[in-house]
């Protein structure tokens, strides 16, 4: 019973929850802590299952333990989760038996959890010494007396990289570093004297590989201690440590070193702007010792106009930005300098404890800025006045800088395409024609130049690449012009080459550049003699004109095309005239980039013309006249001596035919029409005509003509040379009308002589028959007398002749000594009228005068009364049977200056025909049977010549006869 | 023989008649003082009226003695040989010598004044063509 009731006690007092469970994990008997432990009364339990207060996780844990028991083995402990009746999770630690006599289990149940709580505890505590040991010392040896390894433990494995049986029995010391085995060697013998623990810090340990580790060693002499005895040796990697410490220290004599050594000054300042700290750079630069400079305000060396905003800025770093600004700083003796200063505040934590301010003089540095930004204006400028377009690619392909004459020439925004690719910004067509010379650009380092024609903009550019560190410089040109000049050029360099007349091509210079065959040919000089060379420094030689060289020379000046004749040499030395057609190529800007030159070779023209000057000369200065005119016959050219001989100038006359000025009235159309012919039938020729000056005067004209033909035979010119021949004429006329005259009067003389002789014959033959005849006649015969009186009548008649003839003769002889007066017709008329009135009476004839009173003519007064004389008393002897004689007398005034006397009558007449010239011939008469000795006429006439007049005779038989007498 | 005597001059005439006369040239004598009157009294007959001799003048106003014997070249064949010209004339013309000499009806040409010397000459011609 006391063991029940012992029993029913610990049940119910013990805090542990005892409880039996039967087979079926039902709980039987549960005690009262039960209600502590899981929070649920005794009467709760019982009866219900174990596992609906076990957390699910658990269950079949619980169940395996339970089996466990059940088959006799005793675990006193196993831990489970059950739920309590609040909800909560509770640790349980079970201890259970089975009774098999009881068929039950029988358990003590204890809230594990400070149990786990201390457990883990102890485990945390455990784990933590396992850590510290593992980890807070790297190495826990145990070394004997001398040095040597015992044992090792840790992490020296991994550290080390040994193993911790490699190091039994190795001698500790020799793991160390050379320069600390000293300080530990010390340290051994230390703790044997001292029974101290020693530390050592910053020894070095070999690692496994060679490698030097740092430690920190802390021996402990544990000899004396029983459990231990040995050295015990507690170290610590403090390998990263160190390092870190070095590397502060480093890091820190870096810094030292920088800040001394800092070209730029250097300060340390507090809040108030106190220099803390200065390096040398800015003692050196103020002038001044440190002990000077160190805690003064750095205000004190700046000038007052700065100070403001130094403070400011010091106020921002300290409020923690660091902050860079420049400052234009006057300081007197050193100048005007620019300053860039920069304040770093130095931060401890969240503090700013202090700034830190770096100053440069950046003075020359920013001058150098600003020549530089005016060097790379310049630069630019340069390269947006280069009239080249002009771009350049980094080593991607991207655009690093585009010019303004690019941007216009691909027409493209500057600003869109720097930084972008060039083979992604151009259509392929371009990037096709681009690759592969950049490409090679690039490969070689070479600079490549090519031509191509980009189809975007339907133009030929030629493009250069220049290659360079940074990547590709490419300039180029729109060269369409060029390309199309050139091709241009080609083709005509086609013609040029072929053609027989000599080409040259300079450049602007006037340096040649190429010359075709023809050039050649003409010249004698090859191309590579000429070429790079001014032509006319070939050509030109001592005779060439100097005025010529230099017009040539000033009209390529003026870069227009111009023609030109000058005299070259041959390369034989060979004269010859050349004519130059010159004609100045132009780029799109229309400045000369080639001249062309074609060349004739006109030697023969020029001699021709030399000629032709010649005779031009000729033809201008002599006075005859000289007309030039074409293959149709229209004037070309006159000289002065045409205008002198007709009045007409070029001015009137080129271009017409001249016979169309120079024909008038009396122009011979047959002669006309014979030079027209002979034109034609292109001969020379002469021709003479009557002309016509301007003024309306005619002159006698004689040309040669002669027609003038070109080299193929082509009549081109003809040539008149005119000469006046009016006096000629005149002369001829008057040398004409001389020997008619001398002509008339021989055969009058002739005549006169002949009939003379017969006249003065036939008397003297009757008188010598007759006196011979009266030699033999008797004297008293009757033929005696009639013998005599005939021989009287010849001699008489003999004389009358002799005096007929001294009359003639007479008037002839005075012909030119003649004085002549001015007399009165009329009165002369009247004179004769009267002297022979008796025979007009005898013969009733009647006379009518119609003379006006005033006529008077320049005459001889003698003359003058024989004419009338004897033609009225011709008109009185001659006289009709049949009707009663009239005679007519007439004189009146002729336009021309004289006067005309007509005489005529109604008398007998004469056979006109059978007279013939004879009328007024000597001694020719007419009437057989009529008196007269045939003078009278002849006498008339005689007188009328003497007086420089003319008589005409007219008659007709019975019915009357009319003479005309013309006197000037 | 039959004469004919053609002369302008009356004393001419006289004298050529006296000489013929006188040297028995003939005594059938006929004188004329024109061309025109011989031919008129010479043609339309000719056969019959032929003389032998004519004596011819040269100078003479209208028809004159070339003239006339011009007018009797048509009928030279009647003439020649039948009827002798002789011109007489006082023109010592030489052109007047050469151009008798063309005439072939000119059997003579004899200056004036005729001579004793001419008239036998003549008659000794005249014998020869008989």
């Amino acid at each position: 019973m006391e063991s029940s009731n012992i029993l029913n006690h610990v049940m119910n007092y013990s805090l542990d929850m005892i409880c039996t469970i039967d087979a079926a994990g039902r709980f039987i008997q549960v005690s009262a802590s039960c209600r502590q432990v899981l929070g649920y009364n005794p009467e709760e339990l019982k009866g219900c299952f174990t596992k609906d207060f076990i957390h699910p996780k658990d269950r079949s844990k619980t169940v395996e333990f339970f089996k466990y028991v059940s088959t006799g083995n005793t675990n006193t402990s196993f831990e489970n989760c059950c739920i309590k009746k609040s909800k909560e999770e509770v640790s349980l630690s079970w201890s259970a038996v089975w009774s098999a006599e009881d068929k039950s289990f029988f358990c003590i149940v204890r809230d594990a959890t400070a149990q786990n709580a201390a457990a883990k505890e102890i485990h945390h505590r455990k784990e933590l010494q396992q850590l510290l040991l593992a980890h807070g010392s790297d190495m826990m040896a145990l070394l004997d007396e001398n040095g040597n390894y015992l044992y090792v433990a840790g992490t020296s494995v991994k550290t080390l990289g040994y193993e911790p049986d490699q190091l039994i029995g190795v001698n500790a010391l020799h793991l160390i570093h050379s320069e600390d085995v000293a300080q530990a060697q010390q340290a051994l013998i230390l703790i044997q004297q001292t029974r101290e623990p020693v530390k050592l810090s910053d020894i070095r340990i070999k690692t496994v590989d060679g490698q030097w580790r740092w430690v920190e060693i802390t021996v402990s002499n544990q000899l004396e201690n029983p459990a231990i005895k040995a050295i015990f040796v507690s170290s610590q990697d403090i390998t990263q440590r160190k390092r870190a410490q070095l590397q502060v220290t480093q890091s820190e004599q870096r810094f030292r070193s920088l800040f001394q050594n800092n070209p730029d000054l250097m300060l340390y300042q507090d809040e108030a702007g106190v220099i803390l700290d200065a390096n040398p750079a800015f003692l050196s630069f103020i002038k001044k010792p440190k002990e000077e400079v160190l805690n003064r305000p750095l205000y004190d060396f700046l000038p007052q106009e700065v100070v403001p905003i130094f403070k400011k800025k010091l106020e921002e770093a300290f409020a923690g930005s660091e902050v860079k600004f420049k400052a234009d700083v006057n300081l007197k003796e050193l100048g005007q300098k620019i300053l860039s200063v920069v304040k770093v505040p130095l931060r401890i934590g969240h503090k700013v404890v202090g700034v830190h301010a770096v100053i440069k003089d950046i003075t020359k540095i920013i001058q150098a800025q600003r020549t530089i930004e005016k060097q790379a204006q310049k630069l630019n400028a340069i390269l947006e006045s280069i009239t080249d377009a002009f771009y350049t690619l980094d080593k991607n392909w991207n655009f690093t800088f585009i010019n303004g004459e690019c941007e216009r020439v691909l027409q493209v925004n500057r600003q869109a395409l720097l930084g972008k690719n060039l083979w992604s910004s151009f259509p392929p067509d371009i990037t096709q024609q681009l690759y592969k010379p950049y490409q090679q650009a690039i490969e070689t380092g070479e600079t490549i130049h090519f031509e191509a024609y980009l189809n975007t903009y339907k133009s030929w550019f030629d493009i250069k690449v220049y290659p360079s560190e940074e990547g590709l410089s490419v300039y180029f040109q729109d060269v369409t012009q060029q390309v199309n000049s050139k091709e241009e050029l080609e083709k005509l360099s086609l013609v040029a080459r072929k053609i027989t007349n000599g080409v040259v091509i300079t450049d602007a210079q006037g340096l040649t550049e190429w010359v075709n065959e023809g050039f050649t040919h003409i010249t004698g000089y090859t191309l590579s003699d000429i070429i790079g060379k001014k032509p006319g420094t070939i050509l030109q030689g001592p005779e060439t004109d100097p005025a010529t060289i230099k017009r040539i020379s000033n009209k390529i000046k003026t870069g227009k095309p111009f023609t030109d004749e000058i005299l070259n040499y041959k390369k034989t030395g060979q004269q010859f005239w050349i004519h130059k057609e010159v004609t100045p190529i132009l780029n799109e800007r229309g400045e000369v980039i080639k001249f062309i030159a074609i060349q004739n070779d006109i030697t023969e023209r020029k001699k021709v013309a030399a000629e032709l000057e010649k005779l031009s000369l000729v033809a201008s200065k002599t006075i005859n006249g000289v007309i030039i005119t074409d293959a149709a016959g229209r004037v070309e050219w006159i000289n002065k001596g045409f205008t002198r001989n007709t009045g007409y100038t070029l001015t009137d006359i080129i271009g017409k035919k001249p016979g169309d000025l120079l024909q008038g009235p009396d122009t011979d159309m047959q002669e006309v029409q014979r030079v027209r012919e002979k034109l034609k039938e292109a001969v020379p020729f002469n021709s003479m005509l009557i002309n016509y000056k301007k003024s309306g005067e005619a002159l006698w004209i004689s040309m040669d003509i002669s027609p003038v033909f070109d080299q193929a035979g082509n009549l081109t010119q003809y040539i008149a040379l005119q000469k006046d021949i009016s006096f000629r004429k005149e002369a001829e006329a008057n040398l004409l009308k001389m020997s008619k005259d001398l002509f008339e009067q021989n055969r009058d003389m002739q005549q006169f002589t002949y009939i003379i002789s017969h006249n003065l014959r036939s008397p003297v033959a009757n008188a010598v028959g007759l006196s011979r005849m009266l030699l033999q006649l008797d004297k008293q015969s009757k033929e005696f007398n009639v013998s005599l009186t005939y021989l009287n009548e010849s001699v008489l008649r003999l004389d009358e002749v002799l005096k007929d003839i001294n009359l003639i003769l007479s008037i002839r002889d005075r012909k030119n000594v003649l004085e002549k007066i001015s007399i009165p017709v009329y009165e002369v008329c009247q004179q004769v009228l009267v002297d022979l009135a008796e025979p007009l009476l005898q013969s009733n004839g009647q006379v009518n005068v119609d003379i006006e009173k005033e006529l008077t003519i320049q005459a001889n007064r003698a003359y003058l009364y024989s004419i009338f004389y004897n033609l009225l008393s011709n008109a009185i002897k001659y006289r009709s049977e049949k009707m009663a004689l009239q005679i007519n007398i007439k004189a009146a005034k002729i336009p021309d200056g004289g006067i005309s006397i007509t005489f005529s009558d109604n008398g007998s007449g004469f056979d006109m025909k059978k007279a013939g010239d004879n009328v007024f011939k000597l001694y020719k008469r007419f009437h057989p049977n009529k008196e007269g000795k045939g003078i009278g006429l002849f006498l008339v006439k005689t007188h009328v010549e003497a007086m420089n007049g003319r008589i005409e005779a007219k008659s007709q038989v019975d019915i009357g006869t009319s003479f005309t007498i013309y006197l000037n | 023989m039959k004469t004919y005597i053609i002369d302008d001059e009356e004393i001419s005439l006289y004298l050529t008649r006296f000489m013929l006369v006188e040297e028995n040239f003939s005594d059938d004598i006929t004188s004329f003082l024109s061309a025109e009157e011989a031919l008129e009294v010479l043609l339309p007959d000719l056969a019959t009226t032929i003389p032998q001799v004519i004596f011819l003048d040269l100078n003479m106003p209208g028809m004159n003695g070339w003239e006339f014997l011009d007018a009797l070249t048509p009928y030279k064949e009647q003439l020649l040989g039948r009827c002798q010209i002789y011109v007489l004339t006082s023109s010592l013309d030489l052109n007047d010598m050469a151009k008798s000499k063309k005439y072939e009806l000119i059997c003579g040409f004899i200056h004036k004044a005729i001579g004793q010397a001419d008239i036998k000459e003549i008659l000794t011609h005249l014998q020869k063509q008989t």
